[in-house]
């Protein structure tokens, strides 16, 4: 036997043990990933608990769902493999994008934002163009200048993102070797660095930069630029599950459209963010 | 097993190799400069030395090196006072943030290593150098370094090659050294496993190299440990004539 087909029937010996498994699984207890440090989707309280927007949801998810949920702390680079591992079935704040669709499914989308820009007040990037208003990357005429013109200011200067992120992505996608990418393991250490001058942008969710500035020691700190969505960006967000687990994912979409639609995403997502984020689907 | 993706992963890390490399050596040379220092205060019997030695050893072996570099990458930088003093050229970089804090934790249990090489060191062999008339610092130099280093180096391998290992670490405060370009590809690519395999044995290659290369001084400086060469035909003939 050669090491193809010695492969070959190891493959096919996994396969036949593992499908079973998988179908006879009915979704009683469910294993949610969620990263505890990206207020105020989520983050941990001083006793350690995991609180925030995706904790209040999940769990109305769940009872609407009848299915009784984990929730478990994690790092977020650490999410994706995590899932596909078998640590966590469900994992929250899951921005749907292709890249990511390749090696997990989504629900529908859960919550509906935008990413931004993070800067220290008085520095020179503060004049950046189109503070406040909505822009649609898939939109080039309206988009392509726009981000030319934020590529030049930001040239030669150092941009901070958190590690495995689709801002992570765009900055790369679009400003390439211009600017310097710093990555991080969570937003408050990318803060951290921001205030502390090393870096001189942040690049986030819009929803996590709304609230930032309100917490004490970040009154330095300020949204700009355009609320960006589209393109490779993962600002329609939702929950990540492995590939083909189908009946989980009929359970849940159906939960999130009936929270959607008795508002309690809107209750919630204003009470966290100030913002409402209900998605259309 | 997917070869030219593990191909393709091993040419990305290879790029970041000198990175670690040049972190490991820089934080290894300094650490020893400064380990060396601390040693002496230990065993020079003056009180205020030995108990400040005494303190930084106590203090950077007992604690977390990962802690040690978070405090002194964002710790430091919280301060204004550090922003605006003029060390903060040097703590601005995450580079030199990661040198320091790899060779003052190094420099703590080299310090100890060292001390016990130099305490190692046969009375008998100084004081026959001193009665060649050596001066004191002389007898350092020529005899009790040499022994001591020879006696420590075993040791002294161990905390190079967890120094090696220790670079890792740096990939936390953004520094884009091997594994920090592995957390790259994996949050690029999802697999884990593989990428982690070609790092793990890229550090696996390097501890290797190193392990070699400490052996062969260790031989450099053990002559005394081996059979003497056999003489040759023309030594022995000169010294029948």
């Amino acid at each position: 036997m050669n090491n193809r087909m010695i492969l070959a029937a190891v493959a096919a010996a996994l396969v036949a043990a593992a499908a079973p498994a998988a179908q006879a699984k009915d979704w009683t207890h469910v294993k949610v990933g969620i990263e505890g440090a990206f207020p105020p989707w989520n983050a941990l309280d001083p006793q350690g608990n995991l609180t925030g927007l995706d904790v209040d949801l999940i769990k109305d998810l769940c009872t609407r769902a009848k299915v009784e949920c984990d929730l478990q702390a994690g790092e977020w680079s650490a999410m994706i493999p995590s899932l596909n591992a078998g640590k966590f079935d469900l994992i929250m704040t899951l921005g749907i994008n292709e890249k990511r669709k390749q090696v997990v499914d989504f629900t529908v989308p859960y919550a509906s934002g935008v990413a931004s820009f993070i800067v220290e007040k008085d520095g020179p990037l503060a004049k950046m163009p189109m503070t406040g208003e909505k822009l649609d990357l898939n939109d080039k005429e309206k988009a392509d200048p726009v981000m030319k013109s934020i590529g030049e200011m930001l040239s030669g200067k150092a941009v901070g993102v958190v590690q495995s992120t689709s801002h992570e992505q765009l900055i790369t996608a679009y400003f390439g070797k211009d600017v310097t990418l710093r990555t991080y393991k969570n937003s408050g250490e990318r803060d951290l660095d921001l205030k502390a001058g090393r870096i001189d942008a942040g690049f986030d969710s819009g929803v996590y930069g709304a609230t930032l500035p309100s917490k004490p020691g970040n009154e330095d700190l300020t949204i700009v630029g355009p609320q960006l969505k589209g393109a490779m960006l993962a600002t329609e967000v939702a929950i990540g599950m492995r590939k083909g687990e189908t009946e989980l994912k009929e359970k849940l979409d159906a939960a999130i459209k009936s929270a959607a639609a008795d508002g309690v995403i809107k209750t919630l997502s204003v009470k966290w963010s100030k913002l409402d984020l209900t998605p259309t689907f | 097993m997917d070869f030219p993706f593990l191909y393709e992963t091993f040419l990305t890390l290879i790029a970041a190799l000198p990175l670690t490399l040049q972190l490991a050596a820089t934080a290894i040379a300094f650490g020893a400069i400064l380990a060396l220092g601390l040693a002496l205060c230990r065993i020079s019997g003056i009180l205020p030395l030995d108990w400040f030695a005494r303190l930084y050893i106590f203090i950077f072996r007992g604690s977390p090196l990962l802690v040690q570099i978070f405090l002194i990458y964002y710790g430091l930088g919280q301060f204004r006072e550090v922003r605006h003093s003029m060390f903060w050229f040097i703590l601005r970089d995450p580079y030199w943030c990661a040198v320091i804090a790899l060779m003052l934790n190094t420099a703590a249990y080299a310090a100890e290593i060292i001390r016990g090489g130099l305490l190692s060191v046969p009375h008998g062999q100084v004081e026959a150098a001193r009665s060649c008339g050596m001066s004191p610092f002389m007898v350092f130099r020529r005899i009790t370094l040499p022994l001591a280093v020879r006696q420590a180096l075993p040791a002294y391998s161990n905390e190079m090659i967890s120094m090696v290992k220790a670079t890792s670490l740096a990939s936390i405060i953004t520094i884009m050294e091997v594994t920090g370009v592995a957390a790259k590809l994996i949050s690029e690519t999802f697999r884990a496993i593989e990428v982690f395999v070609v790092a793990g044995f890229i550090y696996l290659a390097i501890n290797f190299v190193l392990t070699r290369l400490v052996a062969f001084v260790e031989y450099r400086l053990s002559p005394h440990m081996r059979q003497p060469a056999p003489l040759s035909a023309a030594t022995v003939a000169g010294e029948i004539r």
